[in-house]
């Protein structure tokens, strides 16, 4: 596959941290992948009045004071939050002392696509109420996206590090992990800990919804009467290192990075573009170098949206030719976590690998013969799995497509 | 892996629109800027003005910027829009927070809550600016948008350098911009680094490439570091001797300095360039036109040529990052 990588050369997952509605940290994540469990429910974070339908897919149960130690919680937006509790998470999860990391350089990369925009609708919703001035001024230091990143930093103290954070939307947490990848092999880093991180907010959730891209009920990916998304919130990070580092320090590996891709449509600002994702997906399989034929399974961005799915599906088609392997839709479980969704859709991935399951696509009745995939409808399914590719695709046409693989043990 | 260079740039600024206005505003004495007492602006700013009718009727002041000052680049460079592997790396603060507000407020207001215009949700995601630019440039490379606030152009400077590294592209549009308007004021106003002082808008970017033969700098490092509770000058010291470090040149060699908003010990004798004290703060474009005056000044300073110049900004509370350049002087 990769035979000309040296182990310094070869990236590895040994650290998963999860804030999902199905399910808080990773073995409770991978519980409710496995049992197909729905984070769907009515949205509490906003007055919904006046909207005919309106379900999202929120975290419930979780408690940042429980998880943060150092960063008072009042002083981070929602999405940063969920960035910070898990990153402490999958730094836990890898079994990684925080004072051997501080002694070492690394990369912290969050992606997202919101930021705190749950905040700025906070303002705007106390001007319309209270009229101008009343404002709550703590806000602002909070608002800044580059606080994801440099919260992270911040709450395990770590000094050593290069915190970004990407704004690529719905396909930021791909960028993130992607980039951690790219830091590692250069030898500029010796861990990065990656992933994406959004809440839900009105003003996202209005803007599918005037589209006419939100499902009243249930998203259902890839079906034939599949009626849009469910705006969703989260984060997964995860913690990487080169196959040296782990294998020197005992570590347990969940997966492999092979690789990815990253390209733009440049062609819509929303439409996402068939020849474009198809480019994308070669792109990421030259990367890994590896050949379609030995990708077992697609974990794809399927969003759920008429257009997302039946394009997607056709890329893969194109790169694929008749026999793509099985495709399934996290997003039927999670909604759509925007900049979270790829980060968390990777950790599946992983987890989907080292327990050997594919996780379902869920709400599923009747496949879309316009998709012709086998989406994994409703139970998951034990296999094998060597090599999955993860989509995510993104307004703006910014596609990345990551490749990971079993780590040979 | 080969030191990436920049071969061309551009910006926009209250000197005005395009590098020839930039240079001209930077090298007079004083005044050449537009605005009130407390904030700078880009002068005669009209975005269909600017960039003519097509495709800007939605648009907003962010990516009218962004467009202008990657307009500007291209003109400038075309080559830079050829082939299939040009990226563009945009640094921000948290995109245009005008129109993500704007577009909620536009919701509670309406009769109902979905009475909103449609033309108008991409504005409110971060990636809107550089996903524009690449659709009128056709930018099919990476399309990358980095949210660092004031350090947020020097880390899409280095994040330009991994994608060449990786050889993800061949060459990378990068910069920084930010706009001014009421929601950014008002965040800057409530923010400790925006309380005081004056707030500025714009941007630069620059053509990145391994393909050393217009170079007109060599981006020997480029450094980002968490403060994460540390002290923010300790920080700095640290940053600045690491991106000296790995560019293999002593303190002491250094010719310039553009120290932004931060504190930058180590250089007595070198020249300060501080294009802020004319522009005001401008936020994600800060390091992107301190980076741009670097050069400006290069290029009119007999001798600057094989010169070190370092770029220095902060994200207060949160980050530090600087940038280690060898100057080539003029092409």
């Amino acid at each position: 596959m990769t035979p000309y990588r040296t182990t310094d050369d070869r990236v590895v997952l040994t650290g998963l941290g999860v804030v999902s509605n199905i399910g808080i940290g990773a073995s409770e994540f991978a519980e409710g992948l496995r049992a197909g469990r729905s984070g769907a429910a009515p949205i509490t974070t906003f007055d919904t009045t006046g909207f005919a339908h309106a379900n999202g897919c929120e975290v419930t149960g979780f408690d940042p004071e429980a998880v943060l130690t150092r960063v008072p919680v009042d002083d981070l937006g929602p999405a940063t939050r969920f960035a910070v509790a898990a990153a402490r998470m999958a730094v836990e999860d890898a079994g990684l002392d925080e004072e051997l990391l501080r002694g070492r350089r690394g990369l912290v990369s969050v992606g997202t696509t919101d930021g705190e925009s749950q905040d700025l609708d906070r303002l705007v919703e106390t001007d319309v109420r209270l009229g101008a001035g009343h404002r709550d001024t703590r806000l602002a230091e909070r608002i800044p996206a580059g606080r994801l990143s440099s919260s992270v930093a911040a709450e395990l103290g770590l000094t050593n590090v290069e915190p970004v954070t990407i704004g690529t939307a719905c396909a930021a947490g791909n960028y993130a992990i992607g980039h951690g990848y790219d830091a590692l092999r250069a030898g500029e880093v010796e861990f990065a800990i990656c992933g994406g991180a959004d809440a839900v907010c009105r003003k996202t959730f209005t803007g599918f919804y005037r589209l006419g891209t939100i499902a009243p009920d249930h998203c259902r990916p890839f079906d034939r009467n599949r009626r849009g998304i469910l705006t969703g919130e989260g984060s997964g990070m995860v913690v990487m290192e080169t196959l040296t580092s782990a294998l020197d320090r005992g570590a347990p590996i969940y997966a492999e990075v092979l690789g990815y891709g990253l390209n733009c449509d440049a062609h819509h600002p929303v439409a996402p573009d068939r020849a474009s994702v198809a480019r994308c997906i070669r792109l990421a399989l030259d990367d890994a170098g590896v050949a379609p034929a030995e990708v077992d399974l697609i974990s794809a961005h399927g969003t759920g949206t008429k257009a997302n799915d039946v394009t997607e599906a056709r890329a893969i088609h194109d790169v694929y030719g008749g026999e793509p392997p099985r495709v399934v839709s996290l997003k039927s479980m999670l909604g759509h976590t925007m900049g979270a969704a790829s980060a968390l859709a990777a950790i599946a991935c992983a987890l989907a690998i080292t327990h050997e399951f594919i996780p379902p696509t869920i709400n599923h009745v009747e496949t879309d013969p316009d998709c012709r995939i086998d989406c994994v409808p409703n139970q998951s399914v034990r296999a094998d799995l060597r090599i999955v590719q993860n989509n995510g695709l993104a307004f703006g046409g910014n596609n990345a497509v990551l490749i990971l693989g079993r780590c040979p043990r | 892996m080969s030191t990436p260079v920049i071969t061309a740039w551009s910006a926009v600024s209250a000197f005005g629109i395009g590098r020839a206005a930039f240079d001209t505003g930077l090298a007079a004495p004083v005044g050449g800027v537009a605005g009130n007492a407390d904030t700078r602006e880009v002068p005669g700013f009209d975005i269909r003005d600017v960039l003519g009718p097509r495709g800007t009727r939605s648009m907003d002041r962010l990516t009218g910027l962004t467009l202008a000052a990657v307009a500007e680049l291209v003109g400038e460079h075309a080559a830079v829009a050829e082939g299939t592997d040009t990226a563009l790396v945009l640094g921000t603060t948290t995109g245009s927070a005008q129109s993500a507000m704007a577009f909620t407020r536009s919701s509670l207001e309406a009769e109902r809550p979905f009475y909103v215009d449609p033309a108008v949700v991409p504005n409110g995601v971060m990636n809107r600016a550089a996903g524009q630019a690449a659709i009128r440039h056709r930018l099919i490379g990476p399309n990358t948008t980095i949210a660092g606030g004031r350090v947020a152009a020097l880390q899409a400077l280095q994040y330009a350098g991994r994608l060449l590294g990786a050889g993800r592209a061949g060459t990378v549009l990068a910069g920084g911009v930010e706009e001014l308007t009421p929601a950014r004021l008002w965040l800057e106003r409530n923010s400790a680094q925006g309380r005081h002082g004056v707030i500025g808008e714009g941007g630069a970017f620059f053509a990145v490439t391994t393909d050393a033969r217009h170079a007109l700098a060599d981006v020997l490092a480029v450094r980002s570091l968490a403060l994460a509770g540390d002290d923010q000058e300790k920080a700095m010291r640290r940053c600045v001797t690491a991106a000296l470090a790995r560019a293999g040149v002593p303190a002491a060699e250094v010719w310039a300095v553009a120290p932004g908003n931060s504190t930058v010990e180590l250089f007595d004798d070198a020249v300060v360039i501080a294009p802020e004290d004319r522009l005001g703060e401008t936020g994600a474009a800060s390091g992107a036109l301190q980076l741009a005056a670097v050069l400006s000044t290069a290029a009119r300073t007999p001798g600057a040529a094989g010169r070190i110049a370092v770029i220095a900004s902060v994200e207060h509370g949160a980050v530090v990052a600087c940038a280690v350049l060898r100057l080539r002087g003029r092409s």
